[in-house]
């Protein structure tokens, strides 16, 4: 009569332990990795920066910078902006409004960068609203809106500025010296 | 004569040895298995990568957010520490590189010509300056140095 040990039993069943532990070992790097490689998303605080940027641009100490409203006022040289960074393919967008107290612009409104950042955005906010698809490498807006005076006919009346700026920018890791 | 009589009585076989002696061989493999894990794991939240992608982008923001005539500092212990490990002597001083021509941050910690780039949309001339720990960002209007050209 052949006696029955169970020790074979018990070393098949290591196999099986050790191929557990290769399933949860791998999980756990996929995991980390994904992790630690994945961007920091700061498209939010670079258009407020950005939007930031324009308002102060626009107005000092309270008063509407009267250069603004030139019909050749270029807003590039004037707010330190370089235009390459806004031209085709560009990361940013703003669109500037300048109003009066009756809410009628008081110049043409003044754009830059891509343009259907506009339209993406409104998608953007959708999505995080929870309306429609979730839109994830969309571009996020921000507008800012401050107050200014400004003098009117010998007065001082009220008006103000309305930016909406957005960034779409990830950042880059760069590979074997490229950029 | 006890142990022969527990021979004898099948009372002694030595499994009660080797049954602790296996769990013990696979408690003490399991330790080392999930040590080096949480190794790995801990490696990765302090690698280059991390430190290299969080100051460009606030390298970037700071510029963004400055004016002309604006000298700002940015501590960069934590990555000068990583920098001393990877890289060699002459590139500590590149870890950042400002590439004014794309408008560009670039933060190498490893010293191998990779790192991570991200861009800055100022006009305004960018110098930077290792002091110590700290890295100088000294900002300036690109017609002051036209002026001091002529």
């Amino acid at each position: 009569m052949l006696k029955l040990n169970k020790k074979g039993g018990e070393k098949l069943l290591s196999i099986w332990w050790f191929l557990v532990l290769i399933i949860i070992a791998a999980g756990i790097v996929i995991g980390t990795l994904v992790f630690y490689s994945s961007d920091v998303d700061i498209r939010a605080v670079e258009a407020d920066v950005l939007s930031n940027r324009i308002v102060n641009c626009f107005i000092e100490r309270g008063h509407l910078n009267t250069v603004v409203l030139n019909k050749d006022f270029g807003i590039f040289e004037k707010c330190g902006l370089n235009s390459n960074i806004f031209g085709k393919g560009s990361n940013f967008y703003f669109k500037i409004g300048v109003y009066n107290e009756s809410k009628k612009l008081m110049r043409d409104e003044i754009s830059g960068g891509q343009a259907s950042f506009l339209a993406d955005c409104k998608i953007t906010a959708d999505s995080s609203n929870g309306k429609g698809t979730k839109a994830v490498h969309y571009p996020i807006c921000v507008t800012n809106e401050k107050v200014f005076l400004y003098y009117k006919n010998g007065e001082i009346a009220q008006g103000y500025v309305s930016v909406i700026a957005g960034s779409n920018q990830a950042g880059k890791r760069n590979f074997m010296g490229g950029t | 004569m006890i142990k022969g009589l527990m021979i004898k009585n099948g009372l002694y076989n030595k499994k009660g040895d080797t049954v602790v002696f296996e769990t013990v061989i696979f408690i003490v493999l399991n330790i080392i298995f999930f040590a080096a894990l949480m190794f790995f794991v801990w490696k990765s939240a302090s690698g280059a990568g991390v430190y290299e992608q969080t100051y460009a982008k606030q390298i970037a923001l700071m510029i963004d957010g400055a004016k002309p005539e604006m000298t700002l500092y940015l501590d960069m212990s934590d990555g000068i520490t990583i920098a001393q490990k990877k890289a060699s002597k002459e590139n500590i001083k590149n870890i950042v590189i400002i590439d004014q021509k794309n408008n560009r941050v670039i933060v190498d910690l490893s010293g191998k010509g990779q790192g991570y780039s991200f861009q800055y949309f100022s006009s305004y001339n960018i110098k930077i300056e290792p002091v110590g720990v700290l890295l100088r960002i000294i900002i300036s209007d690109k017609k002051d140095d036209i002026n001091a050209k002529t």
